[in-house]
């Protein structure tokens, strides 16, 4: 019998990956540690369900797909601060930095669906493939596609209504 | 079927491209990783107790006359109670009874108040008397905003009484988030792996012991014992720890000590996250001054073998974290520890 791979096995190799994840499942920044905290503890008392049969990543995924989800849904009950368009944009006037760049991305992961946007994340910035996302999601391989190209649609719908955002101040600035 | 190609090897807008490639190569911050971990460390003794309810045994847990009172049982080989109440209630009025079964166990509690005083009683104890008796002493820590401080006692097998103290951040304003938790609210097991901060609406009783309980007007100065008392501890009685519940129950240790005791372990572990471990060690060196035999010797211990690696003291370390796994094989700690060695002695190598 292969022997469970311990809590401190699974937080090593997995830190990166769960960290990634809830960032780009919508968990802000400044709770991502929180809610790592609760994927990992979640991982501590499942363990001993883990029976080898997926890839410690699909099972992971699963839990904080769910931590972020209810961070997700308790913080639309408690307080939610929607990042405007106007906002982004002007930081993005100011600053072009790597970080800029993940707030418009996150920014445009806001359009998504969450269940798109689990795709998407998968697809297109983890690099997973469609049959790999289907077992995560526990989802048909159809399914997985279609939400891809809604997720992709919303993206794009969302980065230009950007655009648009961001060329509209500078004329104004410029009168 | 076959995959579409990533939106990374198409032609993409600029800003679009740019956020793509920020996403592909976030990384969590460095400090992160381990900090965390310690995190997860010091919860788990907790959470191992809290996350196995329901299993085994059964425990109990009463409180009257709260307005917002939140129990929270569990059970494993060592089940401890939970009692949380918020609001104003005095804690030491809240006649809270406890039986629990099987061997002793240690909780924490951690809750956070808007205003109101928030008074958590946490319980542990035993099969042999089958009777605990719990106080709480919640000590706000703020006008707004407080962590408050469960102290509990638990009569168990001779062993220890257990209680819990948050024992870190004190100073930090408390998230939103946390304070939300306060009303009782059901939330979902990911979350009540927090152990320290699950509270069930006190309308779900679970399921009662048969043994009877009864107070004991002792536990109403009941001191603390950090969440972090390992089960080690618990698990290897020792004269110690048996003498120690009923000095405990007469106020040996005072809430103020424990929580300097907490304060200056707070400041060693800041100290180590800036990489500042000579301070971290000045910290630590005075809790051991002080608090030779403290409730949060485990930790210390922990996080004085982090500190000595850190500051290149070989030696040292490894002296001490070998004096610390023989003392505490079982300690939540000792993985780490034992981590620690083997990475600096491969690394002076």
């Amino acid at each position: 019998m292969p022997t469970l791979p311990s809590l401190r096995d699974i937080y090593e190799s997995e830190f990166r990956f769960v960290w990634r994840i809830l960032a780009r499942l919508g968990v802000r920044e400044a709770e991502i540690p929180d809610a790592m905290q609760e994927v990992f503890l979640v991982v501590h008392r499942r363990l001993s369900e883990f029976d080898g049969k997926c890839r410690v990543s699909t099972w992971l995924y699963r839990i904080c797909f769910n931590v972020a989800s209810d961070r997700r849904r308790r913080a639309h009950v408690r307080y939610e601060i929607p990042v405007e368009d106007s906002d982004l944009e002007r930081r993005l006037s100011q600053d072009d930095s790597p970080t800029e760049a993940l707030a418009t991305f996150d920014h445009l992961l806001e359009s998504m669906e969450i269940d798109q946007r689990a795709v998407f994340v998968l697809f297109e910035v983890e690099g997973f493939n469609g049959p790999e996302i289907a077992e995560m999601l526990e989802c048909p391989l159809p399914t997985v596609y279609s939400r891809l190209r809604l997720a992709r649609a919303a993206f794009a719908r969302a980065a230009s209504r950007l655009q648009a955002s961001m060329n509209r101040p500078l004329r104004e600035a410029a009168v | 079927m076959t995959d579409p190609s990533r939106l990374l090897d198409q032609t993409l807008e600029p800003v679009l491209r740019s956020s793509l490639e920020a996403a592909i190569a976030a990384e969590p911050p460095a400090s992160l990783r381990e900090r965390l971990w310690d995190e997860i460390a010091l919860t788990l003794p907790a959470a191992g107790v809290l996350l196995d309810a329901t299993t085994s045994s059964s425990a109990t847990a009463t409180a009257t006359a709260t307005t917002a009172p939140a129990t929270l049982t569990t059970a494993t080989t060592a089940p401890a109670t939970l009692v949380t109440a918020t609001t104003a209630t005095d804690a030491v009025g809240l006649a809270s009874k406890a039986t629990v079964s099987a061997t002793t166990m240690l909780q924490a509690i951690e809750t956070t108040t808007r205003g109101a005083s928030t008074k958590a009683i946490l319980t542990a104890g035993s099969t042999t008397a089958a009777k605990a008796a719990v106080a709480a002493q919640g000590v706000g820590l703020g006008a707004i905003a407080g962590k408050a401080v469960a102290i509990g006692l638990g009569i168990g097998l001779g062993l220890n009484a257990v209680a819990g103290v948050v024992e870190r951040n004190w100073e930090t304003p408390v998230p939103t988030a946390k304070s939300a938790q306060i009303g009782g609210v059901p939330r979902t097991p990911e979350e009540q792996v927090k152990a320290v901060r699950v509270m069930t609406p006190s309308a779900e009783r679970v399921p009662m012991a048969s043994e009877p309980s009864a107070p004991t007007s002792a536990a109403a100065n009941a001191p603390a014992i950090s969440a972090q008392r390992s089960m080690s501890e618990v698990s290897k009685p020792s004269s110690v720890a048996s003498t120690e519940s009923l000095d405990e129950a007469r106020g040996a240790p005072t809430t103020d000590e424990l929580r300097d005791e907490s304060q200056l372990l707070s400041r060693a572990r800041e100290a180590l996250r800036d990489a500042r471990a000579g301070a971290a060690l000045e910290f630590l060196g005075e809790h051991e001054r002080r608090y030779s035999e403290g409730r949060l010797r485990q930790e210390r211990e922990a996080l004085y073998v982090q500190a000595l690696v850190r500051a290149g003291r070989t030696t040292e370390a490894q002296r001490r974290g070998k004096s610390f796994l023989a003392s505490f094989p079982m300690s939540p700690h000792s993985e780490r520890i034992r981590a620690l060695l083997r990475d600096d002695a491969s690394s002076t190598q």
